[in-house]
Formats: structure tokens, sequence, C-alpha cells
């Protein structure tokens, strides 16, 4: 699991910076949230997400509420599943949505 | 296909087949027909592309297979690679059919999805805990992605329930699958599962690859649908294989420092710090050299040498050899080799080598002596046979973890590290081994006898973590070092009857060691023969000094005697559970935690002893007997919890906090050089009846606090300065005769039995002292008592008070009641007139509150006689009788429902509940009163305690305003009304 800072977020489409200043982009549907993510937030995801070369890796992802029917139940804090989203000092997990 | 041409595609097929299952084994041949059967198709490409990624090796797709997803990149690398040829030669061709007609081919039928609804058509087919989340959100897939649906024709007749062991690619996974393309990032391709995430790698079934479904397919989409893909070649780097220069992963067998030891004759040398694509790939000729673990054999100048690297580090012994004769043979029937060496001195070494070129077994005669790091690398060898070596360096044969058999039988001496790591190891037999280095067998955790019987030196961590040894002999053997034998979980026989010394953690968490008999054992150091729990004798008559924690845990050993022991460091026998007698005749000083939790402990003989450090003997309930007459410092909490009846220390002068704190059989004690008493010592000793303090001159705080059973027969404490906070708390006693006493802090003497008490000296007293004694005090004499806090004898009965001196008296300080007669009392003149004026006021009270008491008590009767009824103007008794506590509003009359709903019964004992909650409301005791003293008292109570209370609101409020005293009564309605209004 990765720390990353969402360094501009337009539409879906995030461009995220890691604790290095190293830029990733990625697209990420969130589901379930009172509140949109914004620039200045965080997200704590699987690091193999953003990477190219990793077999995980896909354009986009879906992710929304730790109870939905459609992704795995998730048990530890460092499931591949699983995002932290820290909403300005909020903290709420997802986890990754499949299909 | 003609038949000529079906025949001339089996056979390449065929021969693909072999040699892929020749060079990199029979499931990777397998493996590769059934998922990359499209590549299979053009002779010779699929070994070609497997040799361009991996140098050959057998195995390899068990090596795919551990690391995760590994299988699904290394088919869309093949898938990728294929593409780009084959789709170049389909360009030109022109001719593919459409991908319904591909598909159906197949038997699926191909949809494809313009609107949400024709999405959500395909939602039943999925089962509730499985849909896909493009039905969560298909307008924003829509949006992003080209969506079609491929479904089984006979999808009707795949049931879920038959699938119990779901895998993606499986009929039912791949009955239903949802065929996307994103619209940007090149058309990439998901194609969803079924099974959604209850199979891994959900998202990518068939491996992402069309023409895994159907040949064509992917260029079938880009021509019909105008979709082209771009093909994505993952990273295959594997955990045990190298990338070299020229983009071969080799498996490497051993990596020394920058150097890795390929299969194949290959070394591949690392650059520390820089890319695979500098490695250099070094190809070493078969037909002269063998290459086997980190060693080079050079056939033709007959010399053992490694290839040296910038952190490789020269092994001497096969680097020595003088070589007259080598060979290699093949092993028949099996891919091994046998490399036989002839050297001078008679040297003749035999190595087997198994078909990656690992060393796996060593057989050598004629060598007595090797050098330092000698086959520290071969982790593979299994077997090790050297009837005539005597003499090895460090770290020999260091990392071989597969080695199950070992024999040295001359071996006498050895280095550091010798054998460490030897997982599977069972049996080492070395009966000439005298002298042994640093972390001799260390972790040879399946090691179950050790037997050296000439065994004379070792060094640290010997046996360290031989978690099966159960029998040691080493009888020459004088000194454990450090950390040996610890961890030796099922160690049962010692024999090591000459040790002297141990070392730190020697022998630590034997757990199933029973005797330990060392009868010359001088010094143990920190943590030795720690959580031995199952010990039951031990036998160290010449023990003379250890260090801490030592014994720690023990639990079956029942005594224990050290004759000999002078020194004792920290927690020394701590949680000995079972220890009934404890010998130590020489010791003078026992350090913190020496014997805490000694549950069983009855006999404590350390006849010289001092000092003791902090909680030693605390916990020791059982303990009857203590000889140690000369102690003279203890720590905090020593003694506490113990068994004792009587205590004597005549030489003791100074104690920490809670000394005996908790003896609940303590009856009598005796300290007379003790000075000072300190926190909560003798607190909660209910059978004390002797105390023998002459020459104390402090109580510190809370000491005898709590409810003694006993009457104390004496308390000679002649010279008792002054007294802390809540001392002699709940004591009973005939006379409290302090000559010397000058000051009495809060919270002293409170609830006490006492008759008498003389203080000649005393001149201050703090807040609640002699609050609430239990009888009546007959004389209380403090002739230069000068100031006393709050609630000084405070609903205490003094019958003769002698106070001449006076002067500052607290609140609620030296409270009247009716009974009591001041005439007795020898007080100043203005304490007295202020005591007198209270008294009046408090006999003025007592006749308005008959009357109303009178008066409550004729309501309650009334209100009994209508059940379901409040009876008016109760309201107050019934909020003395509830604790005052807020009740619902009087009504007249109430319906029947509502009188279930509110509580309108007053109970049967309300009295007697009045006048228990006004005891604890007044008194402000949590424990409850006892009931017999309520009821002989309860009408003394009643009237003196709540005369009390009426008369301070009253003297309060005596005064020029005095605007809430009611008028006096003109009628009889008036007189009714004023009753009411008092009544509140």
């Amino acid at each position: 699991m990765k720390k990353y800072h969402i360094f501009e977020i337009n539409d879906k489409k995030l461009t995220l910076r890691d604790e290095e200043g190293k830029e990733y982009k990625t697209e990420i549907f969130f589901h379930d949230l009172e509140e949109e993510p914004k620039a200045g937030d965080t997200i704590t995801m699987y690091e193999g997400l953003v990477d190219t070369n990793n077999s995980d890796y896909f354009p986009f992802y879906e992710f929304g509420g730790m109870d939905s029917i459609y992704g795995r139940k998730i048990d530890s804090d460092t499931h591949h599943d699983l995002m932290i989203l820290d909403l300005g000092g909020k903290e709420i997990r997802l986890k990754r949505f499949y299909g | 296909m003609g038949e000529k041409k079906q025949n001339e595609k089996s056979k390449s097929i065929k021969k693909d087949y072999e040699t892929i299952k020749k060079l990199y084994g029979e499931d990777m041949a397998r493996y590769c027909r059934s998922n990359l059967s499209t590549i299979f198709e053009i002779e010779g490409k699929m070994p070609a592309l497997l040799q361009k990624y991996f140098a050959p090796v057998k195995g390899l797709y068990d090596e795919l297979k551990e690391e995760r997803n590994m299988l699904d990149r290394f088919n869309s690398t093949m898938m990728a690679e294929y593409m780009e040829e084959y789709l170049s030669d389909v360009y030109s061709s022109g001719e593919i059919e459409t991908p319904e007609e591909l598909l159906a081919k197949a038997g699926y039928d191909l949809f494809k999805c313009e609107s949400v609804e024709d999405i959500m058509k395909f939602e039943e087919l999925y089962e509730d805990e499985e849909a896909i989340c493009t039905f969560r959100s298909p307008k924003e897939r829509l949006d992003i992605c080209h969506i079609f649906w491929a479904v089984k024709k006979d999808v009707k007749n795949i049931k879920r329930e038959d699938f119990e062991f779901p895998e993606r690619d499986d009929e039912y996974g791949t009955s239903v699958i949802s065929i996307q393309f994103t619209k940007e990032e090149g058309n990439r391709l998901s194609i969803k599962n079924r099974y959604n995430h209850n199979v891994d790698n959900c998202d990518a079934t068939f491996s992402n690859c069309l023409d895994n479904i159907v040949k064509g397919l992917t260029y079938s989409f880009e021509k019909h649908k105008g979709i082209q893909q771009e093909f994505q070649k993952s990273s295959l780097s594997l955990g045990g294989f190298i990338q070299g220069e020229d983009g071969v992963r080799y498996a490497f067998n051993i990596m020394d420092g920058d150097v890795y030891y390929c299969n194949n004759n290959v070394v591949v040398e690392g650059v520390f710090g820089w890319d695979s694509d500098d490695f250099k790939v070094h190809h070493y000729d078969k037909a002269r050299y063998e290459v086997f673990d980190n060693f080079i054999l050079d056939i033709k100048e007959k010399r053992i040498f490694s290839h040296q690297g910038a952190f490789t580090i020269q092994d001497e012994t096969f680097s020595a050899l003088n070589i007259e004769k080598c060979s290699v043979e093949a092993i028949k029937g099996t891919t091994d080799r046998l490399i036989k060496i002839l050297a001078s001195g008679k040297v003749n070494i035999e190595l087997k080598v198994d078909g990656r070129g690992r060393l796996v077994e060593f057989y050598g005669t004629g060598l007595e002596r090797v050098g330092d790091f000698f086959l520290k690398n071969s982790k593979y060898l299994e077997k090790f046979d050297a009837p005539d070596l005597k003499v090895v360096g460090d770290h020999f044969l260091e990392s071989a973890t597969r080695l199950k058999e070992a024999s040295m039988p001359k071996l006498e001496e050895t280095g550091n590290h010798f054998l460490s790591w030897a997982y599977r190891m069972e049996s080492i037999d070395v009966p000439n081994l005298k002298k042994v280095g640093e972390g001799f067998l260390y972790k040879c955790e399946k090691l179950k006898k050790f037997n050296a019987p000439m065994l004379e030196e070792s060094g640290t961590k010997f046996l360290h973590q031989c978690h099966s040894l159960i029998e040691f002999s080493a009888p020459r053997l004088t000194e454990f070092k450090d950390e040996s034998l610890t961890g030796c979980y099922f160690l049962k026989s010692l024999d090591a009857p000459n040790i002297k010394t141990m070392g730190k953690d020697v022998l630590h968490f034997s757990r199933s060691l029973k005797v330990l008999d060392l009868p010359y054992l001088t010094t143990m150091g920190d943590n030795a023969l720690g959580e031995c729990g199952e010990v039951e004798t031990i036998n160290l008559p010449s023990l003379r000094s250890i260090g801490n924690n030592l014994f720690l845990d023990v639990k079956q050993l029942r005594e224990a005697s050290f004759p000999a022991l002078e020194n004792v460091c920290t927690g020394f026998f701590y949680s000995a559970n079972a220890l009934k007698k404890f010998y130590a005749p020489k010791i003078t000083k026992l350090e913190d935690n020496c014997l805490v939790f000694a549950w069983s402990l009855e006999e404590f003989n350390a006849e010289n002893l001092e000092e003791v450090g902090e909680s030693c003997l605390s916990k020791v309930p059982m303990l009857s007997s203590l000889d140690a007459p000369n102690l003279k410092r203890a720590g905090a909490g020593f003694l506490r919890d113990n068994g004792l009846q009587e205590v004597v220390f005549p030489l003791l002068q100074n104690v920490g906090d809670s000394f005996m704190n908790d003896s609940k059989e303590l009856e009598s004690i005796a300290l007379p050089s003790l000075e000072k008493v300190p926190h909560f010592a003798f607190q909660h000793t209910p059978k004390i009846r002797k105390i023998y303090l002459p020459n104390a001159k402090t109580l510190v705080g809370h000491n005898f606090e709590e409810e003694i059973d006993e009457k104390i027969e004496s308390i000679n404490m002649t010279n008792l300065v002054s007294v802390g906070y809540r001392c002699f708390h709940s004591i009973a006693t005939e006379k409290l005769n302090f000559p010397n006493l000058e000051y009495i802090d809060s919270g002293c003497f409170e609830y006490v039995h006492v008759n008498t008490v003389e203080l000649p000296s005393l001149v201050e007293v703090g807040n609640d002292c002699f609050r609430s004694c239990w009888n009546p005090i007959e004389k209380f004499s403090a002739e230069k008592l000068e100031r006393v806090g709050k609630r000084f004898l405070n609903h205490s009965d003094a019958i003769n008070l002698f106070a001449p001196k006076l002067q500052e008296l607290g609140e609620e300080a030296l409270t009247v009641n009716m009974d009591t007669n001041l005439a007795s009392w020898v007080l100043p003149d203005e304490v007295k007139r202020e005591l007198t004026r209270r008294k009046k006021l408090l006999v003025k009270a007592e006749k308005i509150d008959k009357r109303n008491f009178a008066i409550n008590e004729a309501k309650i009767k009334e209100a009994k006689s209508m059940p379901n009824v409040r009876a008016k103007g109760t309201r107050a008794k019934e909020n003395f009788a509830f604790g005052g506590k807020d009740k619902p509003k009087n009504t007249a009359t109430q319906t029947s429902q509502e009188s279930k709903n509110t509580n309108t019964e007053i109970p049967q004992n309300a009295g007697n509940t009045y006048r228990n909650n006004l005891f604890n409301r007044l008194f402000g005791r949590e424990t409850k009163p006892n009931k017999e003293f309520i009821e002989d008292n309860a009408q003394r109570l009643f009237q003196q305690n709540l005369r009390n209370e009426i008369g301070n609101q009253l003297s309060e409020d005596l005064g020029p305003t005095k605007k809430e005293e009611p008028k006096k009564p003109q009628s009889k309605q008036q007189t009714k009304h004023h009753e009411e209004e008092l009544g509140k």
C-alpha cells in the first residue's frame, strides 16, 4: 500500500503524486461517497494499480462502499483492493469493484 | 484443411512440444499448448519465443506459477509478441470472418451494447453476489468503453451450483463474458468473468486475449468493428532469475556477491547498482568447463576456481587443490553428473551435481583440512562425507539448509558458524571434536542428539535454537558461553557435569529439562535457565554469583538450596509458583523482583541477608517462616501479600512503600529500629493486634488502614510525632496514647472504636479526623490542641473532651447533638459559647420536626389505604424515601392506565428506606450501614442528624432578612398550609 496525493483531479481523471514526487495518471470512479475527493486529498492504495507494468494495471478503476456486492470482502489493512481516502482529515475506506 | 496439411501441422506441434519439454520441462510444454495454442500453430514460434525470454531450465512452469499473476503476464507478453508479427501477416491477406461468425464457431452469441438498457438485460445472468460493477454505473461505462457481451448458446444448461470450486476460465466463468475495450488508451481490452471477484484476475478472462477464445478474433474486431488493440508486454521479472544484457532471463543457482551462477554453464556478472542491460553473460564451454554451485572446474587446466566479481570471496580449499586428474561423467538414467577429482596428497573427491548444476553430494577422502568459506553457498547439498577431515575454517557449509547427513568422524576443530542453518540435519557424529567456534550448529532445528565426548571448548550460540534437541552430552566441557543451548525446547537430558560457568541466556527456554545437576557451576549469566518450567531438581552447590532473571518462571521446582550463593541480581525466581523452601545462607542482598509470585513459598532462610530490593518476596501468601534477622534495608513492596503472622526485624531501618501491605494473617509486628513508616505500609492487615514501633516518628500515610477485624491489643509508638493521611482508619483499640504526637493529617482515626484518646502534644489535626467513631469516646484529652480541620469529631460522641487551647475549628467540627453534655467539655469560652448556641438551635428544630414527622407518618398511612392514588402532601416524604429524586407531579385522581405507568404505590418499608437513605446521604458513606445499628439507632440518628442539618440551615437563615421562614399560622387553614410548606 502506498500513499498518493491528489495533485489534480478532472472529472474522474486523477494525477497522483507519491511521496518521492513521482506522478501517475489514472482514472477512478468513486461510488458511495457523500463528498468527492479534490486536489490536496490523499489516497492510500495498492501501488500496482498505477504501475503500468503490473498485471493488475488497467486504465480505470471503480471503488465504492465496503459492504458492496461488487468487490471482495476486505479483511486486512494491506488488502490490495482496499483504498483509504483522506478527505481533509476525514478518513473513508473504499474497496475495489470488479467487472 | 487437407489431410496432408493436417498431418504436417500435427507433426510441427508435436515437434515444438517436444522441444519445449526438453528445454523447460513437460509442465511448461503442456501449459503452452493449452493456453497459447494460437502460437503453437506456427512451427518453431513457441520455442523461439520462450528462448527469447528464458534460458532453458527445467521447472520453468513451477517458477511462473508461484509468482502472483505471473502466468497471465507471461501469456499476455507471449501473445503481444505473437500478435505483432501475426497481424502484420494478416493485414496482407485481408480476409477475416466477423466477430459474430467467429464467436459462433466457439459457441457464443455476440451482442453489442449501445444503451443502458442493452447492458442491464444481461444482469439476470449473474448471481447476486457476483454481479459485475458495469451494472452499477452502466452509463458511465458506456461513456468510456465499447461494450460487448458474448453469451454461450447453451447458457441455460450451465448452472452455478455445478461449479463448486470456481476457476476463472472454466465453463461457467466463460459462459457469459463482457468484452470491453477502452475508447482511449489504445483500446485496452478487459474480458469480464461471470464469477466476477470470486476468482483471481477476473477482469482478464482468457488472459485478455481474444485469440484465446477463437483464433483471429483480435483482428476480426479490428477489421469489422474498427477496434484496434495495442498489445502490452508485461514485466517478467521472476525471483531466482537474472536478466542479462541479451534480454534473456537465466535461472541462477547461487548468487555470490554480484555473480550469478546459472545452469547450463552460464555465469552472469552483475554490476552492483547498474541495470541488467549491462549484466555480462558468460557461457562456459561445456567441452572444457563444468560449472557447479559457485565453482568452475576447468577440466583442461585441472583447476577449480570461482568467477571473480567485485564482492566475491574466494574459496581457499578447492583453489588450493593440486589436481592431478579430473573427469565429469553423466549418471545413467538421470540428468545428474559425477565429478571426480584426484589431487595430490591422496585427496580423492567425488561431487554429485544435479541437472541444474547444483552440488548435492560431496564425498572426499584424504581431505584433512578445509579453509574459511568452504562450500559456504552450497545450499542444495544433501549429503557430506569426509572421513579424514580434521579441521574446518569459518562459515563451513553455512547455507546447507538441505543437508541431511554429515559424516566427519575425525573432526577435531571447527571455526565459526559451522553448519549454521542446517535445518534438515537430524544427526551428526563427531566423536573426536575438541573445539568449536561461534554459532556451531546454529538453528539445526531437527537435530535430536548431540554427543561430543571430547569437546572441551565451545563458542557463543552453541547449539542455539536446536528446537528438537533432546539429549546433550559433552562431559568435558567447562563453559557454556552466551546463548548456548538457547531455545532447546525439548532438551531433557543434559550431561555436562564439569560446567563451571554459564553465560547469558544459556538454557533459556529449555522447557523440558527436569534435572539440573551441575556440581561445579559457580557463575550464571542473565536469563540463564529462564522459563525452564519443568525443572524439578537442581544441584548447584558451588553457585556463587548469578545474573538477572535466573530461574524465571520455573513452575515445578519445590526446593532451592544455594549454600554458596552470595550475589543475586534482579528477577531471581520470579514467578516460581511451586517453590516451597528457599535456602541461601550466604546472600547479603537481593536485587529487585526476587521471589515475586512465589505462591507456594513457605520457608525463606537467608540469615545473612541485609538488603532487599523492590517487590522482593511479594505475593507470597503461604509464607509462614522468614529467617532474615540481619535485614536492614528493604525496597518498596517487600513482603507485600504474605502469610506471616509475626514479623520481627530488629535491625530494619529503611523500608519502601507498601511494606507488609495486604498481609492478611499478620498479627504482630516488631520493628524497633524503624523510624519512618512509609506509604501504604501495613495497609489491609485485618488481624493486626500488636504493634511495636517504638522508634517510629512518622507514619507517612495509609498505614493501618481499612477495617481491622480484631481489636488491637497494644500500640507502642511512643516516639510518634506525625501521622500522615488516612492512618489508623477503622481500627479498634481501648486506648490511643501517643505522648509525642504533634500533628495528624486528614482522614486519620476515622471510624475507630476507642475509649480513651490521650494526645498531650497534639497541636494540629487535619480534616475528617476522629469522624464517625463507632462508640462514644469516654475521654479525649489534647491539652495543646490548637487547630482542628473540618468535621473533627463529627458524628462522634466525646463524653469528656479536654482541649483548652483550641482556637480554630474547621467546618462541621465538634458537632453537638441533643445528648451532648457541653458542661463536661473543657474548651475555650468562645468555642463553648458557639457550641451552646448550636445546641439551642437544635432544640428548636427538633420541636418543629417532631410535628412534621407525625404529620408525614399519618399521610403515609392514608396513602397506603388508597393504593392507586398518590396521597396529597406526601411528596416531601417520598423525596426522602427515594433519595430526594424528582418524582411525577401529584394528581388528585389518575386513570388506571396512568397509574400503571407511574409509581404510585408507597413501599411497605418506606420508613426504613427513609432512614437508610438519610443515613447514607448525611454520612456520605458508600458502604451500606449495618442493619442492626440502624435499627437500634434510627431514632437517635434521625433526631441527631436531621436536627443538625435543619439546625445548620436555620442558623444560616437567622439574620436580618429571614426571607424564607414561613409566617406563624393564624388559622387552621393557614396552619395546614404552613405545615405543608414546612413539609416541603
